[in-house]
């Protein structure tokens, strides 16, 4: 396949998505930020800019290589990202709650380099399960234990949030892959049921399994008049959302620019542009993620192999669950528990993270079966795929 | 993937070729499956989106008035919660400086948002020297606020400005400017305070925190808060904050009239200034804007009583009223408590003493006398037990409204000088108190024997000069003892004439000067609320220094010898350096640490730290002496002849002590009595100065002997029936004196003496 074809088969409405949120989120990082560094307003938007272009060359890249080649460097990525992710456990014991690896330039986040990397191996595992044959529970328990040392290490660095990203991606993956409903709510049920004890039981019986703060951010999100920090920063979130009103108070406004809103330009970034620009700009944001989302969707059927379906898979549950446990804690309906906002939030680990997943997905989609014509439309009849893309010996695992 | 190979034989139909099974490695995607439940997931993702834009309808377009009204009226507050500042205890836990309630009226400056750029005013420089740095800085900062200045122009600025002040040059600043305000013009009428004053408080305050409330009058009286507070809707962004002031314990005087007590011990409180802040070891952890003492007790155990602030940050509404709970807090830490080792009840009997002494003085021939000073401190550790100085002032004034103006007035009382603590300060001819040095430094040298008996003469020639006898009809042999307890002056003339012709000519060995300061003259004792007065002991250093080239005056002389022999001439000693010469005469040599610090205490009542003093310095003397000086202090309140007798006569306890009438050119005799006891085992030794006071024995020695009959618990009015009873023959006990056995060591809480009022001693 050519390059021309590949360029033909990029699905430009996705990518134009992305760039769009991504303009948009530059700017509401560029406004947010005016006054934060004394002398320097744009100190935080220049970096900002330099991490959208780098992760635009990792978009780049990962739609460029050909996912067939994950399968061959499995260990290596698996065990990379497992050996990263002790690293920074060590550098967090030595400086407490530290999520960084310090390199010269900027610093690594290895569990958000975890989200891409763990949705490519559980693909291939998840794929092999498929194959043969192996599915319900057993399908569950493989994926589980594979996802467990990360989700782990991830969990004690203390990383709530990104925990649960990964969590939702093997959900993800999984309800695609077929799991049965029922382990799909077993395991949903079992969930609560941690939370439950985690957050309600455990502690008032003397073994607390989170740090006070997240203990207080959760609950802070049930108890919003409860006057703790964290639910300071959500009530802030909502008064700067709120007060944007249907066309937003412009910019320069108070909540953004009076600093009474907390990480404006990282968790709350959404409440900049809710204020600035209101619920038309919010509305519109929301319906640039769903069309992200139709996007990655439209993608997972039609991927040439399980593996990359999968990826695809994991890539819709990451920005899913992201965006929506994002946006509902800058609207005060979900626990502020520190889940960037996908190509907007400001940081460089989650913005390339989140853009590789995204040419993760146009890599899939390039490498796409060929639809078969239809004469009615998606809707009315039941979509048939040719395999043709799958005719050479060496296309298969 | 190898085709099968079949080796069966031929059947009757030849089977089709094998097709190549191609293995597509999607065995098992179920396309539709997976599109299926794509169709869920997305499904699901546009739940949560239509989920989130309906909360986004119900938040900017439902309540987009509430949120915009919360939006405008936000504000976030952090406000400095200070420290409950340590109370000053007695030895017993009596309070003696504590804390009282205390209102201030604040303004907030954004209900009045010309105050601040509404006028320019002219600041001319350079400012008092109490607050120069301080305020040159922040009507600096002023001037370039109100300015477009570039941040990075601003410190040449600042430099720039600060300079033109301090050569006292006039700068433009825009500072607080109530012209568009009559309710605030009101207002400082209502609490007492000129408009300039709050003007320049406004300008000040809003440079140091801009949205902080500005106090403009501080413990105003209840009335005028009361006044305020019914007509709060007339004065918006007027506020009363509730605080904290000093309050000081007082001495009731023998009238009836209350004093503050000891007001020269505790010193002030004041904000911290730049200098002090760098020094990190008497205001530890202090930062800009913290209180801190500024003087005395407040200022060298500031470390203990100042706590640490705390803050708290709460929401505010644009007019700066908090709303909702607080957001952050972090409580304020108390102070520590100071227990002293003033003794309250001590105290206030050396300071009624003091004031009774003077008026004795007063109203007995030398109407000049007013400054004095007594000091009460234990010989064996040098703990202060007592330290007043006359004249006083009222330290809760100098912390009121009208603090600046009163202390004006007091430093500006130079005759007076009611600020000036005579007890550390305080310099004096040491009169006859000094014999006891020229005693030692004679006996040391061996140019006398303490038995051997020289004539007391009424006068005495030497090199010419001619020096009387405070006597003049006295003309007997006498020993040291006894020349001790007449306290005869020409018997430590002769001493010191030995002294200057035992000195060699050349050098500048001179064994009187140097006993001197080996007796703790010419030196800071060292106390630990503030650096007191060397003094000065005369010695050809000195002389050299005070008379350069002059070769006529430049030389130590007979005469110089002889004036020190009696603590004249140009001796100059301090109450607490006599103090410490009697508590070595009483402990046997041991030159103490006066000190006034005893522990520290938490608020809950537990030991903190326990304040140790530097260990005395250990005086060579010979033992005997040492007992001759002893026993001619005996006799200064024992003897017939002592010059003390009368004063103490009767008193149940043996005191020693020494009378001195010190001379002072231009000014009537300073009176001064020290005194130890009990004689035989002392444990309080108690000094007098009384300024123009006349003979120490007659205005000085009661007044000790009023302070020791307090500390030893000795009830004056049963002396008189005991003495009349002696009068009278019925009563002939015993002499005892205090137990040495029975005195425990001290316990904070309980008295400082066992009662001793049924122990006397038998004075006849």
């Amino acid at each position: 396949m050519s390059r021309t074809a590949l360029l033909r088969r990029v699905d430009w409405v996705l990518v134009a998505a992305v760039l769009l949120l991504l303009y948009i989120g530059e700017h509401a990082v560029r406004v947010a930020t005016v006054n934060d560094i004394a002398g320097d307003p744009g100190f935080f938007v220049r970096r900002h800019i330099i991490y959208i272009v780098a992760g635009i060359g990792f978009a780049v890249v990962a739609a460029l290589v050909d996912p067939r080649i994950y399968r061959r460097l499995f260990w290596f990525i698996y065990g990379s990202t497992i050996g990263l992710l002790i690293i920074v456990l060590g550098f967090s014991a030595a400086r407490g709650s530290q999520r960084w690896i310090p390199l010269p330039f900027f610093t690594l986040q290895p569990s958000e380099i975890g989200k891409v990397t763990m949705l490519v191996c559980l693909s291939i595992i998840v794929a092999d399960c498929v194959r043969r044959g192996i599915r319900g529970w057993n399908m569950a328990i493989r994926a589980a234990l594979l996802m467990l040392p990360p989700f782990t290490l991830v969990f004690i660095q203390p990383d709530l949030g990104t925990s649960i990203v990964y969590v939702a991606i093997t959900l993800a993956i999984l309800v695609v892959a077929g799991l049965p409903g029922r382990n799909v709510a077993v395991i949903g049920g079992v969930g609560v049921a941690i939370v439950i004890l985690v957050l309600g039981i455990l502690p008032t019986v003397g073994l607390p399994l989170l740090r006070p703060y997240q203990t207080e951010r959760i609950t802070a999100f049930l108890d919003p008049q409860g006057g703790s920090p964290a639910a300071y920063q959500a009530e802030q979130s909502m008064i700067a959302i709120g007060s944007g009103g249907l066309a937003g108070r412009g910019q320069g406004v108070s909540q953004t620019a009076g600093n009474f809103l907390p990480e404006h330009h990282t968790d709350f970034v959404f409440a900049v542009v809710g204020e600035n620009r209101g619920f038309v700009g919010s509305a519109i944001v929301l319906m640039l993620y769903l069309l992200v989302l139709w996007r990655i969707g439209r993608i997972i059927p039609r991927a040439r192999n399980l593996e990359e379906s999968f990826i695809a898979a994991g890539v819709f549950g990451l920005i899913m669950l992201q965006v929506g446990v994002n946006v509902g804690m800058n609207l005060g309906i979900a626990p502020t528990t520190g889940i960037p906002l996908p190509f907007m939030t400001y940081g460089g680990s989650n913005t390339v993270t989140n853009l590789t997943a995204i040419g993760l997905a146009i890599a899939v989609g390039i490498r796409q079966v060929r639809e078969e014509p239809t004469v009615t439309g998606w809707q009315e009849r039941p979509r048939r795929y040719r395999e043709k893309a799958l005719s050479a010996p060496t296309d298969g695992v | 993937m190898s085709t099968p190979r079949t080796d069966e034989p031929t059947l009757a139909y030849p089977p089709p070729p094998p097709r190549p099974q191609q293995p597509t490695g999607n065995e098992g995607f179920d396309r539709d499956g997976i599109a299926r439940r794509v169709t869920i997931l997305a499904l699901i993702a546009a739940v949560i989106v239509i989920i989130l834009i309906l909360r986004l309808w119900s938040l900017q377009v439902l309540d987009v008035q509430v949120y915009r009204a919360q939006a405008i009226s936000n504000g976030l507050r952090s406000i400095d919660v200070p420290a409950a500042r340590g109370q000053i205890l007695d030895n017993t836990g009596k309070v003696l400086v504590g804390s009282r309630p205390s209102n201030s009226v604040a303004i907030d400056p954004t209900r009045f948002p010309d105050l601040l750029t509404g006028c320019g005013r002219d600041v001319q420089g350079p400012f008092d020297a109490r607050s120069s740095d301080e305020r040159a800085r922040r009507i600096a900062e002023a001037i370039e606020r109100a300015g477009t200045l570039p941040k990075e122009r601003r410190a040449a600025r600042l430099t720039a400005i600060k300079q033109q002040l301090d050569g006292g040059q006039t700068v433009r600043a825009w500072a607080g400017c109530t012209k568009d305000y009559p309710q605030l013009r009101e207002l400082a009428g209502i609490v007492g305070v000129s408009v300039a004053q709050v003007e320049d408080d406004i300008h000040v305050a809003s440079i140091k925190a801009p949205f902080d409330s500005i106090v403009i009058a501080k413990d105003v009286d209840r009335d005028v808060l009361f006044y305020l507070k019914e007509r709060a809707g007339q004065f918006p962004g007027v506020r009363i904050v509730e605080g904290t002031a000093r309050s000081y314990r007082q001495t009731r005087g023998q009238s009836g009239k209350l004093f503050p007590m000891a007001p020269h011990l505790w010193g002030e409180l004041g904000e911290v200034s730049g200098e002090q802040i760098k020094d990190q070891v008497t205001y530890r952890n202090a930062s800009a804007g913290d209180v801190v003492g500024q003087r005395g007790v407040e200022q060298f155990f500031d470390r203990y009583l100042r706590g640490t602030n705390g803050s708290l940050q709460r929401r505010v509404d644009a007019f700066g009223d908090p709303v909702g709970p607080i957001v952050r807090s972090r409580a304020a830490k108390p102070g520590d408590n100071i227990r002293l080792t003033i003794d309250a009840g001590v105290q206030a009997a050396a300071e009624n003493a003091l004031r009774e002494a003077i008026t004795y003085a007063r109203t007995h021939g030398h109407p000049a006398a007013e400054g004095g000073a007594i000091i009460a401190m234990d010989p064996r550790t040098g703990a202060i037990r007592a330290m007043a100085s006359n004249p006083g002032f009222d330290p809760a004034i100098l912390a009121g409204p009208e603090g600046q103006r009163y202390w004006n007035q007091l430093a500006g009382d130079g005759n007076r000088s009611p600020l000036l603590n005579r007890a550390l300060n305080g310099l004096y001819p040491a009169g006859s108190t000094f014999k006891p040095v020229t005693a030692f430094a004679a006996g040391a040298s061996g140019l006398v024997r303490p038995d051997g008996q020289i004539q007391c003469s009424p006068q005495m020639t030497i090199d010419g000069q001619t020096y009387r006898n405070f006597e003049s009809d006295v003309d007997e042999p006498m020993n040291m003892m006894q020349a001790l307890t007449a306290s005869c002056d020409t018997y430590f003339y002769e001493l010191g004439k030995r002294l200057y012709d035992a000195t060699p000519k050349a050098g500048n060995f001179e064994p009187q000067p140097l006993w001197a300061k080996r007796l703790g003259f010419g030196a800071p004792t060292g106390i630990d609320i503030g650096a007191d007065s060397p003094g000065n002991v005369p010695d050809f250093a000195y002389k050299t220094r005070r008379f350069g080239d002059d070769r006529v005056h430049n030389r130590w002389t007979s005469g110089d010898a002889v004036l020190q022999s009696i603590g004249q001439g140009d001796l100059e000693v301090t109450p607490i350096q006599i103090a410490r010469l009697y508590a070595l005469i009483a402990n046997g040599g041991t030159l103490v640490q006066p000190h006034v610090g005893a522990s520290v205490y938490g608020q809950d009542g537990t030991l903190r730290e326990k304040l140790t003093p530097a260990p005395g310095t250990r005086v060579q003397l010979d033992p005997f002496m040492l007992d001759v000086v002893r026993k001619g202090l005996d006799g200064v309140t024992q003897d017939v002849n002592g010059t003390a007798y009368a004063a103490f006569k009767g008193f149940p306890i043996k005191v020693s002590g020494k009378t001195g009438t010190a001379e002072k050119l231009g000014k009537r005799d300073f009176a001064w009595f020290a005194g130890y006891a009990p004689a035989n085992d002392p444990k309080l030794v108690v000094v007098c100065v009384i300024e123009q006071g006349g003979f120490g024995g007659e205005t000085a020695a009661p007044a000790v002997r009023q302070v020791m009959a307090k500390a030893f618990n000795i009830d004056e009015a049963t002396i008189g029936q005991i003495s009349s009873a002696e009068q009278a023959g019925v009563y002939a006990g015993p002499a005892l004196g205090v137990d040495p056995a029975s005195e425990v060591q001290r316990q904070d809480g309980a008295p400082l003496f066992p009662s001793t009022t049924a122990t006397t001693e038998n004075a006849g």
